[in-house]
Parts: structure tokens; C-alpha cells; sequence
């Protein structure tokens, strides 16, 4: 087996505001091991930003919020993540974009420019490196966020819900380019998303998380044969059997936060 | 839009406008005349006295005056305002300390602080560039600290996945967010300058076209008054349809920039 990339054990995360303390997350453990794709889904507000957030240590810093638990990234410094709106650079260009990792690591101009242009060509974006992100597509924004997100050749990739905004078509072709990317850079990818079938045709693993502090439920190892594709993985049985599995629990949780509320 | 035939209509529309004017002040043919020119004036009349003010009496060196005025004011403005943005953007404490004192001084109607200005600064153009700075350096201020508050958190949160130092941070993107925020609000802070300027001439001043406004007034020189309207009105065009342009230029990257 694989090492481990990512170790989680027994996270807790609370907010700390003004109107009293949110608790976000509640004694959650998982591990992503080298080269795996981990998807995540769960019910919104159950912590699953938290979660990617606290791996990438965009909380420890914060005062505002209480960690408990160990979060252990092998090479912490080496992460890419990518957000569900792009939070592209607006006045960069879609090269500059794709460079600044490389850019903040003191890679001089002309190479990042090179290697951008590489990546560009990587996720099908070849000739737009030129262009302000505005003048693109929704579509191909998170297309430039990823590639921005592999172009300093990370490690470790963070995904939250990187394809939640996007229509149907679009995002069928985005999630075939994930997963082609993967199978060329073998990153170690973990992802959220509120789409079951993404979770399934995507993840070598499926975590379900749930409850108010989020917990991690279950987990669902995914067998579909590789190499996978957005159409194509759909029509295995494999696929019909985990859907609704995931989807029986996801309602099951839904049900029980309804009764809760009432 | 633009096309020949709207520009047809409203050249005719500005003749026809000039001409009943030039015709009610008596200047085509006695018996049509109703206005008394000496407060309407009259077409020809303002066209002599330009031609007085900008031959005889030199003007250029006034409009020198208050747009030099305007600008030392916009400069300082510029980088006065964006520095105390930058503070309070950073720091809580100065910003919750400092915030109900920037908000009673700006509401100040700077006018009413002419005089007082004068007082300290005299009559010289000190006193101008003071009061063009103290209307632009407060829109300055807050167009930093929000432009500064309003940059996408996911972007600094990208930053900081990245690894970037503060000064990092700072130089790809606090700052070029903060220069889009002052180049949308450049046309707006050209034209309070100039009105700042302008303010501060009224109220004692030996050059510049708010003084020559008040002199003419002085003598009731009424067609030199419109004339004198007519420059400072052109003067304002003028900067104002320069920093739209700087604007354009400098703010491409964005998907349009309406006003
Ligand atoms: N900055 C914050 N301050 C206070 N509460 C927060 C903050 N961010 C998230 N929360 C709360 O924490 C819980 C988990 O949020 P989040 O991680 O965004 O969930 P998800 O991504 O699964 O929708 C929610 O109840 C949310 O309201
Ligand atoms: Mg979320």
C-alpha cells in the first residue's frame, strides 16, 4: 500500500463568534494515502469546507477558531487547492494566473510563463493563456483554476466542489479531465462534492460525512475498472449499487436532521 | 447610437439653440429683442469676450493656475488616502479608533472650510491644494479600505496555500486591487479636486479661474462670467474625459467600467 499523504485523527473544529460557538466538525479520522482520489459528500453545513480548510492550514492561524486533534500533511508546503468559485486573479492574465504559484516561489518569468503555457495546453486551454478571466467561460475559469492549482506541481490537491457551478455538459467534461489528469500526474487528490455520481465515478474512496458537528459516517471503496469516464462509469452495475447505497444514507441523514429541527 | 444622424440632430438642436438665444438678446435684429443682454448675454458676445480673455488678458496662465492647484491636491490626495487605507485595512485598533473622527470631518461641507483654510494657509495656492486634497484624499481613503475589505478571501487563502510571504500577498494582490479601485474612481476624484480648487479661489486668491470668476463679478462684467463658466466648464470636460481614458487604459482586465 501506498504512504500516507494525509492523516487525520480525531479533528474537531469550532467557530468562536460573537453570537456564541459553532461546533463544525466532531472527532472526524481518515487517512489519503499517495496517488489516491478521495471524494467527500455530505449534506451542506456538515463541515466538509472545514475540513479541506484545516488540511490545508487555512485555520491554525485563525483566532477566531478551536482545533482539536491531529491533521498531518506529508510535505504541507506542497498543496493545490482549488475553490468553488476559481478565485482566479482578475487583473492577471490567464497565463500570469496559472504562473503564480511558481511566481511566489521565485521561478523566473520566462520559464513560469513556459510551463503555464504547458499546463494551459494540459487542460485544453491552449492559445487563451493571453486573455483576462473575465473573457472566459464559468467552465473554463475552473479549468484555469486547476491547472493554476497543478502548475507548482503539488503534492497534494484540495478540491471543493470544483465543479458545483457548472451546467451538466460542462461539468461531465471537466470531470474527465480530472481524471486524466490524474492518471498522467498520479496526484494524491482529495475532493468534495454534493454530486453522488462525481463522488463515485472520481473517487478510489467515497467518505460520507453527516450530522451537525460533521462526522465522517461511512466510507465506500469504489471498484469501477480504470480507465474511467464521466458517460462511460455510469453505465457499470458497480456504479448503480453504489449510488444508491450512498444515496439511502444520504437520506437517511436528511430525514433525521428534518426531525431534529422539528 | 453614435451614428451620423444622432450627431445631425443634435448639431441642429445646438444651433437652433444658439440662434434663438443669440436672437431674444437683440443680436440678429432689434424688434426680436426680449432678454436684456446684460444678464442673458448672447452667443456673440460670449465669442468676443473669449477671444478678449484668451489674446488680451492671457487665461491660459489662470486654468494653469487651478488645474496645478487641482492636481499637487489629487497627488496628495492619492497618496495620503491610500496610506491611511492601507492602516486601517491592517489594523483593527486604528481603524475602530479613528473611524467616527474621518466620518464627522468628511462630513464637514468643505466650502464651509474655505475660509478657515485661507486663514491658515493665505491666499497663495497652498490653501487650494489643501482644500482639493481634503475632498479627494477622504474618497481615496475609503475606496482603499474597501476595496482592501472586499478582495476575494479565497484569493488570499490561495495565497496562502502557495506559500506567500505578506509581502507577496501585498504586492500581487493588495495592491493591484487597491489601484483598480482608484483608477474606477479617478474621474470622480479629477472633478472634486478641481471643484476644491475652485472653493478656495472664491474665497481669496490673486490667480486661478475662481478668482477671475469673482473679479469679473466684482466689476459685473457679465459676458466675461459666461465666458469665464464656459472655460472651467471645458476644463472639466477635458480632465475628466482624460481620466476615462487612463482608466481604460489601465483597468482592461475588467469587464466593463460604467460610471
Ligand atoms: N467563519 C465561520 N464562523 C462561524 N461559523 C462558521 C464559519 N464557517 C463555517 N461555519 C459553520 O460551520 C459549519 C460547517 O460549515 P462548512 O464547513 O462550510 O460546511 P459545508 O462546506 O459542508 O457546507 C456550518 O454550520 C457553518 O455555518
Ligand atoms: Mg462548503
Amino acid at each position: 500500500m501506498a504512504a500516507e499523504r494525509v492523516s487525520v485523527e480525531g479533528l474537531s473544529v469550532s467557530y468562536l463568534s460573537p453570537t456564541g460557538r459553532v461546533d463544525a466538525l466532531q472527532d472526524v479520522s481518515f487517512k489519503v494515502h499517495d496517488g489516491e482520489i478521495v471524494t467527500i459528500v455530505g449534506p451542506s453545513g456538515c463541515g466538509k469546507t472545514t475540513l479541506l480548510n484545516a488540511i490545508a492550514g487555512l485555520l491554525s492561524f485563525r483566532k477566531d477558531v478551536l482545533m482539536r486533534g491531529i491533521v498531518h500533511v506529508r510535505d504541507a508546503g506542497s498543496i493545490g487547492y482549488v475553490f468553488q468559485r476559481d478565485a482566479l486573479l482578475p487583473w492577471r492574465t490567464v497565463a500570469e494566473n496559472v504562473a503564480l504559484g511558481l511566481e511566489v516561489r521565485g521561478v523566473p518569468r520566462e520559464k513560469r510563463m513556459g510551463i503555464a503555457s504547458r499546463f494551459l495546453r494540459m487542460v485544453g486551454l491552449e492559445g487563451y493563456g493571453g486573455k483576462y478571466p473575465h473573457e472566459l467561460s464559468a467552465g473554463m475559469r475552473q479549468r484555469v483554476a486547476l491547472a493554476r492549482a497543478l502548475a507548482y506541481d503539488p503534492e497534494l490537491i484540495l478540491m471543493d466542489e470544483p465543479l458545483g457551478s457548472l451546467d451538466a455538459q460542462t461539468r461531465a467534461s471537466l470531470q474527465d479531465e480530472i481524471l486524466m489528469v490524474h492518471e498522467r500526474t498520479r496526484k494524491t487528490i482529495l475532493m468534495v462534492t454534493h454530486d453522488i455520481a462525481e463522488a463515485i465515478i472520481l473517487g478510489d474512496r467515497v467518505l460520507v460525512m453527516g450530522g451537525r458537528p460533521g462526522r465522517v459516517n461511512s466510507e465506500y471503496r469504489v471498484e469501477l475498472p480504470k480507465p474511467r469516464s464521466s458517460h462511460g462509469s455510469r453505465l457499470e452495475p458497480e456504479f448503480s449499487r453504489l449510488y444508491r447505497a450512498i444515496w439511502d444514507e444520504l437520506k437517511e441523514e436528511m430525514r433525521a436532521r428534518q426531525t431534529v429541527r422539528q | 447610437m453614435g451614428s451620423w444622424t444622432v450627431h445631425a440632430r443634435r448639431l441642429i438642436f445646438l444651433t437652433a439653440l444658439l440662434f434663438l438665444w443669440e436672437a431674444l438678446a437683440g443680436g440678429l435684429h432689434p424688434s426680436l429683442s426680449l432678454l436684456d443682454p446684460f444678464y442673458s448675454s448672447s452667443p456673440s458676445r460670449i465669442a468676443r469676450e473669449l477671444y478678449v480673455l484668451f489674446f488680451q488678458e492671457n487665461i491660459l496662465k489662470d486654468v494653469l493656475v487651478t488645474l496645478g492647484e487641482a492636481f499637487s491636491g489629487l497627488a496628495m490626495g492619492i497618496a495620503s488616502g491610500v496610506a491611511l487605507g492601507l492602516l486601517f485595512a491592517y489594523s483593527d485598533t486604528v481603524s475602530s479608533t479613528l473611524e467616527p473622527f474621518l466620518s464627522a470631518l468628511n462630513s464637514i461641507p468643505r466650502p464651509a472650510l474655505a475660509p478657515l483654510v485661507i486663514f491658515w494657509f493665505g491666499i497663495g495656492i497652498f490653501s487650494k491644494i489643501f482644500l482639493a486634497w481634503s475632498i479627494v484624499f477622504f474618497v481615496i481613503f475609503y475606496n482603499t479600505y474597501l476595496g482592501i475589505r472586499s478582495i476575494d478571501p479565497d484569493i488570499l487563502n490561495v495565497m496562502r496555500v502557495m506559500g506567500a510571504s505578506r509581502l507577496q500577498t501585498m504586492r500581487i494582490v493588495i495592491l493591484p486591487s487597491v489601484a483598480s479601485w482608484i483608477f474606477a474612481g479617478l474621474r470622480l476624484s479629477v472633478s472634486y479636486a478641481l471643484i476644491g480648487a475652485i472653493i478656495g479661489e472664491f474665497v481669496g486668491a490673486t490667480a486661478g479661474v475662481g478668482y477671475q470668476l469673482i473679479y469679473a463679478e466684482g466689476l459685473l462684467m457679465s459676458d466675461r462670467l459666461y465666458a469665464l463658466v464656459f472655460v472651467v466648464g471645458i476644463m472639466g470636460a477635458t480632465v475628466v474625459e482624460v481620466a476615462k481614458r487612463i482608466e481604460g487604459k489601465l483597468l482592461r482586465w475588467r469587464p466593463e467600467v460604467t460610471l
